[in-house]
């Protein structure tokens, strides 16, 4: 900690040294503008300066020219119709010649703002982002929720609140996780434990899927999910925004508040301080309460930033804490309780509302502290240097108080994690040389975990080194561009003890990972991406280690310390219509075969204990396949109408035995039609209703005798939504209404891991209001 | 001096809004309190009484408990007497069954059993006069073999016409019985 404080004061104290020049504003900047799918020039765009009003449109060549700019830091923002919005962040001193590409509206009907830099390297990679209004309504529920529409992510849930992404069937220490620019490290490992990030402090989450760069690591076999802020201000002025938003089925309340602006003149400061409240009670499922299923969440996030010319120095600071209760119904102390909880099909307790949350219950906190140095120059030329510390506590408390404790000690977890990360990360971006671009970087990563009270997962010390190298290919107007990149990691854990035991072992791994890809443009405009990736993951320690009883799941887990690193050949072709076009979509087709995946087998014996047997689970490693196709398109019909369709099919197997693989996500599509107005009705502005259906097949693929119940049977839900803006004098406000499963339905999701003990949520009522100023 | 003063400020500020949670445990405590054995004490007419336990020192996992085998005379009544422990720490034994009588209305020990045994019938009752199940009368048929399962709830609900199927299993063992 005491290192990265020295660095931070360091940055700080240099930053201020180097200072701007100021000459007169004699400056030219030209360039030409493209389409970042297309590779063409883009003509009549029309560029201004934001905060002045300078500005120009591009010939039919994508050539414009501004003149006399004054020096400094200038914002450009980039608009033509039918594209998004591009703003170019840029240091000016003197003349300066850029290339932008500017991206199609997006495909989502709500627009997406790209936000960034000069000029994007086009990626193979297969991704997606939720912003806007998806990500307005769905911010206050978790951050796994707001993801779950995008075909190819599903959402692995415990109960109600405890919610984790999954992208094609992978989950876990499969995904990455980038909280600013940061890759979370908690405890991720565990089915319900759900990530701990507030996605109030996103401004767009972006989904990769597959194989698509490596520069965070390679043991993102399903993919990699972006939580990205917005850019701190840097117009001199002071703003914010307040969100709120109420439930009616488990009666929560949110705000989320925010405050940023930039202090001009000598302190070229800009901040933000944000902040998050959320209170919930007992879910409600369509016909009875649940008891104990409330959940509480405070958190906090401040970040600074300095930007002098070519340096920008930023500290951010994010505290997550929450505390969730677990549905009582499902504490559950061996067998024979999961067995009468089965038979019984409804949960003893019904209880009426309440928001107290008592035993057992899991709390949560998550601490991110980083700075951030950038420096830029030329035309997308950067170094950067960042250095982050996390710390994450779990405490996870039984039913029961555990025995020979005083009822004034109570406060003690059963179970107790904490975890501390410190990370640096190293890059260099180079921008065109001959045709080429890329990027190339080192990681460090230190790690140090112990567990008090249980001996699940053994007390350890990881040390990580990773270095990359990816380059881009792409010469106008050749339609193709080629992308290719190589990573290698090194991985090492210490571990000392686990419950009562001392191990004092080792574990080293080393590998290489490697990916290729193309974008290759049609003549008629469509695009084709693919890329294939070898990557590799090294085993968890709670698959090398782990030992003892899981209580939620009434199973005997058993670590495995001859595991060898995982190796996937990930490979996805995606083909995407032009966004201009009445009809948008894409498809994407993907193979993933993982040799040596890791999962759990059940033991033949079950392993006897004084509370009874449990069925044993032992880690092993099998070849697997999972494989899937997956598309999503929106058809405008006239000018408000629309119809969009997604749709997600999945095939996971076990090449060895034959057999399927368990909890993979069943098929499933999501269909609806939507009408939306610009024009101004009364006081009401942008108007929209939408109604849509989401169908989730019946998961009859799971290998035989791995559950203790049969998969639910398919459902079909219905959901509403509306929502419009207006002014209350000079405050934009923008209003939405939700209603998810509108009919109140009665269903069980194969995901859910308490899917044997109760009904999923009925019917959920949102209000959504957000202000800016 | 303004500026150096404002400077000052900026740099400053900024440490006091980092929370900075620390890993809590210096000592490495991974000690977790559990019950590792059971007692049956069975005393019959004549005040005779014999002990038999289920013994799991190490917990779950590891060597794999010790159990008695439990011997009794047919056609005879028992008075029976469950006891919990932690004896973890040889050194230091500790009675769970204290700290279940204290949380009586929490608690029901069940009892399960086939083969030659006629009957268990629980005799003490909780703070709500409901059966607790320490403390029961065992009585048993003529010679032959059979079994008995002795079961700890936490929160059942006992008002329920299965009250042994609700509630959360802390203990649950099975023993083999001999009545001869």
């Amino acid at each position: 900690m005491r290192k990265s404080v020295i660095t931070g004061i360091l940055f700080w104290l240099w930053i201020g040294v180097i200072q701007g020049q100021h000459e007169g504003c004699n400056i030219t900047v030209k360039g030409y503008v493209y389409d970042t799918t297309t590779a063409h020039p883009l003509d009549y765009a029309s560029i201004s300066i934001r905060g002045t009003e300078k500005g120009t449109i591009a010939n039919e060549g994508g050539y414009f020219e501004l003149n006399a700019v004054c020096p400094g830091t200038i914002q450009l923002a980039i608009s033509r119709v039918g594209f998004d919005l591009h703003i170019v962040t840029i240091d000016v001193q003197q003349d300066t010649t850029l290339n932008i590409e500017v991206g199609h509206e997006g495909m989502s009907l709500e627009a997406i703002t790209v936000a960034g830099k000069a000029a994007p390297i086009p990626k193979s990679e297969v991704s997606q982002t939720v912003d806007g209004i998806a990500l307005m309504t769905s911010q206050g529920i978790n951050l796994a929720t707001s993801l779950e529409n995008l075909p190819g992510v599903s959402v692995l849930r415990t109960g109600g609140t405890i919610a984790k992404p999954m992208i094609r069937g992978l989950h876990s220490n499969r995904i990455l996780l980038l909280n600013n620019g940061v890759i979370q490290e908690g405890q991720q490992w565990g089915l319900e434990h759900a990530p701990s990030i507030d996605p109030f402090t996103a401004e767009q989450i972006t989904v990769i899927k597959g194989a698509g760069t490596l520069e965070y690591g390679s043991s993102a076999l399903g993919g990699i999910i972006k939580s990205e802020p917005p850019a701190l201000p840097n117009q001199k002025g002071i703003g914010g925004s307040i969100h709120l938003q109420g439930h009616s089925n488990n009666r929560m309340g949110v705000a989320s508040g925010l405050l940023e602006g930039y202090l001009g003149g000598w302190s070229k400061l800009g901040y933000r301080v944000q902040g998050t409240l959320k209170r919930s009670g007992n879910l409600k499922t369509s016909d009875y309460y649940l008891d104990n299923t409330g959940q509480s969440e405070q958190n906090f996030s401040w970040s600074l930033q300095r930007w002098l010319g070519k340096n920008k120095v930023q500290l951010y600071y994010s505290r997550y804490a929450s505390t969730f209760g677990i549905f009582s119904g499902a504490h559950i102390g061996n067998l024979t309780d999961l067995k009468n909880a089965i038979e019984r099909g409804e949960p003893l307790i019904q209880p009426s509302f309440s928001y107290t949350i008592d035993r057992p219950q899991q709390r949560v906190v998550h601490e991110l502290f980083k700075g951030n140095y950038v420096f830029e120059w030329g035309s997308s030329n950067e170094i950067h240097l960042q250095v982050s510390r996390q710390f994450n506590r779990r405490e996870e408390f039984d039913a029961h108080r555990p025995f020979g404790i005083l009822p004034t000690e109570k406060e003690i977890g059963d179970i107790t994690f904490e975890i501390t990360t410190h990370s640096v990360d190293l890059g260099w971006k180079h921008g065109h040389w001959k045709s080429f671009r890329g990027k190339m970087g080192t990681q460090l990563t230190s790690q140090s975990n112990t567990a008090d009270r249980g001996g699940l997962i053994p007390n350890y010390e990881m040390k990580g080194v990773g270095w990359y190298w990816m380059e881009t290919w792409k010469k106008f107007p050749f339609p193709l561009a080629i992308e290719g990149g190589i990573r290698l990691d090194y991985k090492k854990f210490e571990v000392s003890t686990q419950g009562r035991d001392t191990l004092d072992v080792e574990s080293e791994f080393f590998n290489m990972s490697a990916v290729v890809g193309f974008i290759y443009t049609l003549p008629n405009n469509w695009t084709i991406r693919a890329n294939t990736g070898w990557l590799w993951r090294p085993p968890h320690v709670n698959e090398l280690y782990s030992e003892g009883v899981h209580h939620g799941s009434a199973s005997y887990e058993t670590g495995n310390r001859d595991l060898f690193p995982e190796r996937a050949l990930n490979s996805t072709l995606g083909i995407y219509l032009p966004k201009d076009s009445k009809i948008k979509g894409s498809l994407s087709l993907y193979h993933n075969f993982i040799q040596d995946f890791i999962y759990l087998r059940p033991t033949q014996q079950p392993v006897l204990t004084i509370r009874g047997a449990f069925p044993g689970f032992e880690y092993l490693q099998t070849n697997a396949v999972i494989q899937g196709l997956e598309w999503e398109w929106v058809a405008s019909i006239g000018p408000n109408w629309a119809i969009s369709n997604k749709t997600a099919f999945l095939k996971g197997a076990d090449r060895q035995t034959g057999e399927p693989l368990i909890y993979m996500p069943a098929n499933q599509t999501h269909w609806a039609i939507e009408y939306r107005t610009k024009q101004k009705r009364g006081i009401f502005n942008d108007l929209f209703t939408k109604l849509s259906w989401e169908y989730v097949g019946s998961q009859n693929r799971i290998p035989a005798h791995s559950d203790y119940a049969p998969p639910p049977p398919s459902y079909g839900l219905i959901h509403w939504s509306a929502g419009c803006n207006w002014k209350a004098g000079t405050l934009p406000v923008s209003l939405t209404f939700t209603a998810n499963n509108l009919l109140n339905k009665r269903y069980r999701s194969y995901l859910n891991r308490l899917r044997y003990y109760s009904d999923e949520m009925g019917r959920n009522l949102i209000l959504t209001l957000k202000t800016t100023f | 001096m303004k500026k150096l003063v404002r400077l000052i400020w900026i740099l400053v500020l900024p440490w006091f809004l980092v929370f900075c949670e620390k890993d809590q445990d210096q000592t490495m405590d991974n000690e977790e309190e559990l019950i590792t054995d059971v007692v049956l004490t069975f005393s019959d007419e004549l005040g005779n009484s014999q002990a038999f336990s289920f013994s799991d020192p190490d917990g779950p996992g590891g060597n794999a408990p010790s159990q008695d085998e439990i011997r009794l005379s047919s056609l005879s009544n028992y008075e029976l007497q469950i006891e919990f422990l932690d004896a973890s720490n040889p050194m230091d034994v500790e009675d769970i069954t204290a700290e279940v009588i204290e949380e009586s209305a929490e608690h029901l020990v069940c009892f399960d059993f086939s083969g030659n045994i006629n009957s268990v019938t629980i005799t003490d009752t909780d703070e709500n006069s409901l059966p607790l199940g320490l403390e029961a009368i065992l009585i048993t048929q003529q010679a032959g073999e059979g079994s008995l399962t002795i079961s700890l709830k936490h929160l059942p609900d006992k008002t329920n016409s299965i009250p042994c199927n609700t509630g959360e299993t802390d203990v649950e063992v099975t023993f083999q019985v001999v009545i001869e």
